[in-house]
């Protein structure tokens, strides 16, 4: 079922596949409102780390610990997160991580008009490009969901839909909880879907993020794991 | 539903996912004739499984590199059932 057919369908078929509806916005695999991607290819012992909500005054902190392990990484940014914090976002492109764009205010998509969605992420496209020097070609969107315009809003702009396996919820389990999180959801492909910021709030308490960071990537290493960005991981044509 | 109806329909989805004339996309492109990569190269399979109402198997996708071989590919799977009347559609 497309979300055409969802539209043209009336109310009532609406509300008749509610069920549906909520299937498409908030699981990570539906691709009913928006394509994403969700997980890599299964034949490599590759996991894509990513972090949602930054930059934020704690993201220097955790570019310490990716760059002490060697570790590559994917970025979803605020456009207003980047304007306050710039320098912080350079700083993420220069030690070649990959940048994605988050929208601009981190707002919920859910109900908003194509228009509103499409501003949101040309906000953030022009900001993260003029201070990352790059484009982006990876979206998530804000807490996952999806919302109808979002399909045509991403092909606009060139973007690939990038949701989860893997979902820490780094902001509200303690360390331990989400490192364990993390060590089984490790697979081949996995997609970790972290938090470097906390929406658009400025010095954001972290900790938890760094501190389970910190924790499972030698182990994970240690199980045979490597690090990858999502686009590497994603690679299902070989240029 | 004819392979050169599936052709121009294949040609038509790269075309709008890449923003390029539909002219300049011939079924013996390949995609780095094209200037397309990987990430182009998910949106296209998005745009495809959503135009025909098929889906492709991951292992299939990494082999795509051309248009033929979504033609090919779509072939196949509407073939082995996939796709309804998403599939004949004109």
């Amino acid at each position: 079922m497309t979300a055409a057919s969802l539209i043209e369908g009336g109310a009532a078929a609406l509300c008749a596949s509610a069920g549906v509806l909520a299937y498409a916005v908030r699981v990570p695999s539906a691709s009913l409102l928006a394509p994403s991607a969700c997980r890599g290819v299964r034949t490599r012992p590759a996991i894509a780390l990513t972090f949602d909500d930054g930059p934020s005054e704690a993201t220097p902190a955790l570019l310490e610990i990716l760059a002490r392990a060697g570790v590559l990484a994917t970025f979803f940014q605020c456009g207003a997160n980047v304007r306050r914090l710039p320098a912080i976002t350079r700083d993420v492109a220069a030690a070649g991580h990959e940048i994605g764009n988050h929208t601009d205010t981190h707002p919920m998509l859910q109900f908003k008009p194509r228009a509103y969605i499409d501003r949101e992420v040309a906000a953030a496209q022009e900001t993260i490009e003029q201070f990352a020097g790059s484009r982006p070609r990876l979206f998530r969107p804000p807490y996952g969901i999806r919302w109808f315009g979002l399909a045509e809003v991403q092909q606009r702009h060139g973007l690939t839909g990038i949701m989860w396996t893997t979902l820490a919820l780094d902001w509200k389990l303690q360390v331990h909880d989400v490192a364990s999180r993390l060590m089984r959801g490790a697979a081949n492909g996995a997609i970790f879907c972290l938090h470097d910021g906390r929406g658009l709030q400025p010095r954001p308490d972290v900790r938890v993020t760094l501190e389970a960071v910190r924790a499972v990537l030698p182990k994970l290493m240690e199980q045979g794991f490597h690090f990858e960005k999502v686009t590497d991981i994603l690679c299902p044509t070989k240029n | 539903m004819s392979n050169e109806e599936l052709t121009e329909r294949v040609r038509g989805i790269i075309a709008a996912t890449q923003h390029v004339p539909k002219e300049k996309i011939t079924a013996d492109s390949t995609f780095q004739e094209l200037g397309i990569d990987s990430l182009d190269g998910i949106n296209i399979l998005f745009a495809v499984e959503s135009e025909f109402n098929i889906n492709i198997p991951d292992d299939a996708a990494q082999n795509i590199r051309s248009v033929r071989d979504v033609i090919d590919g779509i072939a196949k799977l509407i073939d082995a059932g996939q796709g309804g009347q998403a599939a004949v559609r004109a």
